[in-house]
């Protein structure tokens, strides 16, 4: 193995590298519930040359590679579940172009949310982009690759949907670039070419190192609102949602229930953001939502939270930080949750269950949904937290989001970012063919199953 | 609820005077329970009441502020009307002038939290957009509030036409040259 240390340091220098047990202890984990797997090498590298390079090595030597950015996946997804290289992504932190009038940005991999955020807001400020609700380090091509959603998920679909393009290192060691980068100078878009992106979406680096990508940018409009529907009977929950994701006008729909603090037990509060460029506009928007729920309201079975302007500051705030609170909720700041991407109409049954899993697993919860696609599924997460010193409540915490995923597939939807075992689940019920193409697929692609081997492994 | 805070909070500190800062406070306890047989064990004291008394020990270290001040009365004060003199004894000593207001004393307008709550959006925007104009059409130069939740509807909006929210505790304090917490 040391001359394998010694090719990664010439790659990209002995400070970038590294077989020391306090980082392959630091790799072998994420914050979730997952069992740590330690790497054998952390290499951080800084250009498409040198991952190409790695992965060329990892190749000859037939050692496991696994790409990783912010590593704040929870489900253990960057895990070396069979050791190996643990290729950190952060120093491609570059932000290569933003074009401002076809509203999108290229980035290397390792940009992270928070400095695409920063970028924006200093050198573009009439653009954003979508940013999820995880910390600001987390990185926008892991949030893209795993499916991701954020603050405007509701107006443009899951992060992956506002996708242009991607450049990839194949297992093989090829570089290839995919959507309109791969025929013009522009990363405008995906069509009208053969959609290989999907090759790359959902797959958790198995195959292939993606070192650039393209992402839509937004407007972002100077005035924000937002309005807190409330109701305590979860069965109305799809109507709601379907009459306020047709208005067409929220940027973000998200609902969460929880029984701490006491006054919101009991309740399913739905929150809808919307932006506007005037305020006459905002109050237009407002007056739309609000007719679209008119029904409901004159039968007094929901209605809108009266929230003066500072108490809405910490909802219209993105990355919301409420999350941070919820995770030390037990004390030792632990939390992991299962989104399950599923139809709305599902939202009562999932409710319950996230309810009845919590009561029968002895831990408290945290449910929500982010609404996708004008509706079209939604991700209803159901949290739970744990103290990372009690190997007890961690344990609880793990057997809860293990029925959580079981239920989750039960009921019709699929566990999002799903971790080792839950992949296992989600392959149980797939159809065989659908299995057997991600199969060939994989095999073509990554002949020596060196790409973060143990993740959608159906060989 | 009376008996539950004299028991968890009050008794043991030997408390006989409660100063009240809200108008709800104050009216539960001078009128409400007295009205339903409900024993008061300590003496309420509206805050008004209390600055007016504070304002006349520190009369010496006023410095008269000289400057128009809008008023908005709460919804609560409906419980309490007798303590409306107190406001203009209040800006009185402390050299404020009340804005000759149209939506003032017994045709304030309501802050719009409650019309929200009863989901009329609509509403709450038309009192709030004439409350403001009033007050920027009298010239005033601060707007006072003896409710806070009044103050997290309204001090946004007050503050965008140039007027400085406050509760009437603070612009005493200013009066006073002590200044307001934290500045």
């Amino acid at each position: 193995m040391e001359d394998v240390y010694k090719e990664l340091a010439q790659i990209v220098g002995p400070s970038y590298v590294s077989n020391q047990p306090e980082e392959r202890f630091i790799y072998s984990r994420d914050p979730g519930t997952m069992e740590p797997h330690e790497p054998d090498f952390v290499v951080l590298p800084a250009t498409t040359d040198e991952v190409q390079k790695i992965v060329l090595l990892a190749n000859r030597k037939k050692i496991p590679l696994v790409p990783m950015g912010g590593g704040l996946v929870l489900s253990g997804l960057s895990r070396p579940l069979k050791g190996g290289i643990v290729l950190d992504m952060k120093r491609m932190n570059r932000i290569l172009e933003v074009n401002e009038k076809s509203r999108y940005a290229l980035v290397e991999a390792g940009t992270s949310q928070g400095m695409l955020q920063a970028y924006l807001k200093k050198n573009h400020p009439t653009l954003k982009h979508s940013v999820p609700d995880s910390p600001p380090m987390a990185t926008i091509g892991g949030n893209v690759l795993i499916h991701g959603s954020g603050h405007l998920s509701h107006a443009a679909g899951f992060h992956s949907d506002m996708l242009n393009g991607l450049e990839v290192v194949l297992p093989t060691g090829e570089v290839v670039k995919i959507g309109s980068c791969s025929t013009s100078p522009y990363w405008f878009g995906r069509a009208p070419l053969p959609d290989l992106a999907g090759l790359f979406l959902g797959w958790f680096g198995t195959t292939g190192v993606v070192t650039k990508l393209a992402i839509k940018l937004y407007p972002n409009r100077p005035y924000q609102d937002v309005g807190v529907f409330v109701t305590e009977d979860p069965e109305l929950i799809p109507e709601v949602l379907y009459q306020a994701t047709g208005v067409q006008v929220a940027e973000d729909i998200t609902a969460w229930m929880t029984p701490k603090p006491d006054w919101a037990k009991g309740f399913q509060h739905i929150n809808i953001n919307y932006a506007a460029d005037t305020p006459e506009e905002l109050i237009w928007k407002r007056n739309l939502i609000r007719a679209s729920l008119k029904r409901l309201i004159s039968r007094k079975v929901g209605g809108f939270l009266p929230l003066p302007p500072p108490m809405k500051k910490n909802f219209l705030e993105a990355p919301q930080t409420i999350l941070a609170q919820f995770a030390d909720m037990r004390k030792g700041g632990g939390f992991e949750y299962v989104g399950g991407i599923m139809p709305i109409d599902l939202f009562p049954k999932a409710y319950r269950a996230g309810i009845e899993i919590a009561a029968r697993q002895g831990t408290t919860y945290s449910t929500g949904a982010r609404i996708i696609g004008l509706g079209h599924c939604m991700m209803f997460f159901f949290a739970y937290p744990f103290n990372r010193a009690d190997e007890g409540d961690v344990d609880r915490a793990r057997r809860a989001l293990e029925e959580t995923n079981r239920e989750v597939l039960e009921m019709g939807g699929i566990p999002w970012k799903a971790e080792a075992p839950a992949q296992k689940q989600i392959m149980g019920r797939m159809d065989p063919h659908t299995l057997g193409l991600i199969n060939r697929v994989q095999s073509m692609l990554d002949p020596q199953g060196i790409m973060n081997p143990g993740n959608w492994e159906v060989r | 609820m009376i008996a539950n805070i004299w028991d968890h909070y009050l008794k043991d500190s030997g408390v006989k005077e409660l100063i009240c800062f809200h108008d709800e406070c104050y009216g539960t306890y001078t009128h409400l329970a007295p009205a339903f047989g409900i024993p008061v064990p300590f003496k309420p004291i509206h805050i008004f009441d209390y600055l007016n008394q504070r304002l006349d020990e520190l009369k010496d270290q006023i410095k008269p502020l000289g400057q128009k001040v809008a008023y908005q009365r709460s919804c609560s004060n409906r419980l309490v009307p007798e303590t409306q003199p107190w406001v203009d004894e209040i800006f009185r000593k402390i050299g404020a002038e009340r804005a000759e207001r149209k939506y003032d004393r017994e045709d304030a307008l309501c802050c719009g939290a409650v019309f929200r709550a009863q989901q009329q959006d609509d509403l709450a925007d038309d009192v709030q957009k004439r409350n403001l104009d009033d007050m920027a059409a009298a010239g005033a130069k601060f707007c006072v509030f003896s409710c806070p939740a009044c103050l997290f509807t309204l001090g946004e909006s007050v503050l965008k036409r140039g007027i400085m929210p406050i509760l009437m505790n603070d612009l005493c304090q200013i009066a006073l040259g002590e200044g307001m917490k934290g500045g």
